[in-house]
């Protein structure tokens, strides 16, 4: 009963809550909210990257760069109190969300408190992340010509590092061949390695793995490749496609993929894919982490540059 | 003679905030007995504070969220005795402050959550309504709602302004009438009293015996507060401060000694700001710490144990975190026997689990 005249006061009045995101919350003048840099004041001695307790801050001296890891930074503020030059400072506001870690670089070249963004994409969210890894900052001078580089000629001979596509789409091990197929068809690819967590590679998904497993029994592989030619597909087909879609990939994938490393010569990596019928080696580097891969396309570009000097 | 029957409680149920499982065993509708099993959350905190005794700072907050602050304080006071720091009187007042001003948004949190988890639903949100007020004070004097960063080996990092002191005393002056509405609730309010009054009843042998800290012991005769050894601003002069404790040893008691703490934090905090002198707030560290240490702090929940070994080095050798919650979880074998299965929900959350701080 004790609760009834604060139920009938709260009848008539305000409501207690706020309706966000019409009306933000305020966010006092001294909030914690995020470091920004002046760069114009920075002298690059180091301290606010060795004092941070997360790590979350890596200075690039050479190229005079700092960058602010967003999701690793807990705005304590001892990277404020640790400079010497009073170049960092904290804003009471909050950045948008975002799908991937942002890390925002604050480059000598850029106005005062101005940053780009760097995100990881996650393939290569295991790696430590380097400041040399970032994509170059936009100048704000755009007239300066950017030098040629003198193209290396390209043979059967060069290693496998000149032609190699470093942006490779992969996979996890627990990853469902749905998925795998998703990323397939969307990116145009016919294989995907899968990879652990240290970027080590387990094994490679191809179509053929997939339709190998999907097919398997009397029907074979044709019937799944050209459905139109069969003359039926029965009602068991369709369960057995449907439970490979569910399974991980690690059931389906051909292990141990058979690699080669960035300085492999071409013609080596020719004569693997003839020898064993693939489609794409993966390539790793000094670290045994994968790097890059060399597709059948990959290898015709090099012979039709070759060919035409 | 019904057989018994063992029905889970946990580690995932809608009571409960955080992880922790409780094999109950029942006969028909009473409960004989529970195993307690924690573990859920353990993240070995202990040994990646070893790394760094000067992150360790701001490490110790995320031990736990609610509370942040007595879990630095301890942290802090562990080294800055190894060290053999004096600090200011006034850094050790602006850490009394907050400390109860962190009270205060956990106690009115555990208070919300069991009055949410006996189905009053209206009291739980009147209680965290008023938390808000205090939630947000903090947020403008120290910049941040849950990790205020405010402690520092040697004393505080962010001094607080005549702004923030007059802002405090306002808040607390249209605070405290709110809250005496809520007391007047939970005191007389029958669908309280009928969920809470002689049920999880834990008696003074069992507390002292099981070891039981906080307003745990203190609702079961037990008149312990480590407030009492005078650490931070509590052994100033002119702070006053008499432990409350009842003797029913019921959730009913349990409650009600948090809503009394309630209004001594308040009443804490006015007397503190008015010792508040100009001074420095915070004296050097110089070079590493060498030595053991232990400190104590009243948290929220019960007394907060902290030991520290360093060898002098960045590196420590040992940190000992003992929480209150990991002694306060095991009176529940106390409480459980012969309830209902309907009460346990509402004697779980009365000792106010903390699994972050417990599992560490």
């Amino acid at each position: 009963m004790s609760m009834i005249p604060t139920v009938l006061k709260n009848l008539f009045s305000k409501p207690a809550t706020r309706l966000y995101p019409s009306e933000p919350a305020p966010i006092p003048e001294n909030e914690r909210g995020r470091v920004v840099y002046d760069m114009s004041k920075c002298i690059f001695c180091g301290l606010c990257e060795k004092r941070c307790p997360t790590n979350a801050i890596m200075m690039d001296r050479q190229n005079k760069r700092q960058s602010v890891s967003r999701a690793k930074c807990i705005a304590c503020g001892v990277c404020i109190e640790s400079c010497p030059t009073d170049a960092i400072e904290m804003r009471p506001e909050y950045a948008p969300p975002s799908t991937a870690p942002e890390i925002h670089v604050y480059d000598a070249k850029l106005t005062p408190h101005q940053f780009t963004v760097a995100s990881l994409p996650p393939f290569e969210r295991a790696k430590a992340p380097k400041p040399e890894a970032f994509p170059e900052a936009q100048p704000v001078s755009k007239g300066e010509p950017e030098a040629q580089k003198p193209k290396p000629e390209i043979s059967l001979d060069s290693p496998a590092r000149s032609v190699m596509s470093s942006r490779v789409l992969t996979l996890f091990e627990d990853d469902t061949v749905k998925k795998a197929v998703q990323i397939m068809l969307a990116n145009h690819v016919d294989g995907l390695p899968v990879v652990d967590i240290n970027l080590k590679v387990l094994g490679i998904v191809t179509g053929t793995d997939i339709a190998r497993d999907a097919g398997r029994g009397k029907e074979g592989i044709l019937t799944f490749l050209f459905p139109r030619d069969a003359k039926k597909t029965d009602q068991d087909q369709e369960k057995r496609l449907r439970k490979t879609m569910d399974r991980p990939v690690y059931e389906v994938m051909s292990s141990p993929a058979i690699t080669a490393t960035e300085e492999t010569p071409l013609s080596e990596i020719a004569a693997i894919m003839d020898k064993n019928r693939f489609n794409r080696v993966p390539i790793l580097d000094d670290t045994g982490r994968l790097s890059g891969i060399v597709t059948r396309g990959d290898i015709l570009r090099a012979i039709a540059k070759s060919i035409g000097q | 003679m019904a057989s018994i029957s063992v029905t889970p409680f946990g580690p995932q149920h809608p009571s409960l905030l955080e992880p922790i499982h409780l094999k109950l065993k029942i006969e028909e509708e009473k409960v004989v007995g529970a195993d307690i099993v924690i573990g859920y959350n353990h993240r070995g905190l202990e040994r990646a504070m070893e790394l760094d005794f000067k992150r360790d700072v701001f490490l110790s907050e995320r031990v736990c969220g609610i509370c942040s602050f007595h879990h630095s304080t301890t942290y802090v006071q562990a080294i800055e005795q190894m060290a053999g720091l004096q600090i200011p009187t006034r850094a050790k007042i602006i850490r009394t402050i907050m400390l109860e001003l962190q009270r205060m948004t956990s106690h009115l949190l555990t208070l919300g959550h069991i009055a949410e988890v006996m189905g009053y639903e209206n009291l739980f949100m009147q209680t965290w309504r008023e938390r808000e007020s205090v939630m947000s004070l903090i947020d403008r004097i120290a910049g941040n709602r849950v990790h205020y960063s405010m402690n520092t080996i040697g004393g505080i990092r962010k001094d607080i302004g005549y702004d923030n002191t007059k802002e405090i005393e306002n808040t607390l002056d249209q605070l405290v009438p709110k809250l005496e509405v809520i007391r007047r609730v939970f005191a007389r309010d029958s669908t309280f009293r009928k969920r809470t009054v002689g049920i999880g009843v834990l008696s003074r042998d069992a507390a002292v015996r099981y070891g039981a800290v906080g307003p745990t012991a203190r609702a079961s005769d037990v008149p312990y507060d480590v407030r009492l050894s005078s650490y931070a601003g509590y052994g100033v002069e002119g702070i006053r401060f008499r432990p409350i404790h009842r003797e029913e040893g019921d959730c009913y008691a349990r409650s009600m000694v948090r809503v009394e703490e309630l209004f001594q934090s308040a009443d804490l905090i006015q007397q503190s700001i008015g010792l508040l002198r100009d001074e420095p707030v915070a004296v050097p560290l110089k070079g590493n710490p060498v030595g053991e240490a232990f400190s104590r702090v009243e948290a929220p929940r019960g007394e907060l144990f902290y030991y520290v070994k360093a060898k002098g080095e960045i590196r420590l050798d040992r940190v000992k975190i003992r929480t209150p919650t990991f002694v306060n979880v095991q009176c529940l074998n106390e409480m459980i026997p012969n309830c209902q299965l309907a009460d346990v929900p509402v004697i779980a959350v009365s000792i106010d689990p903390c699994i972050c701080c417990t599992d560490r």
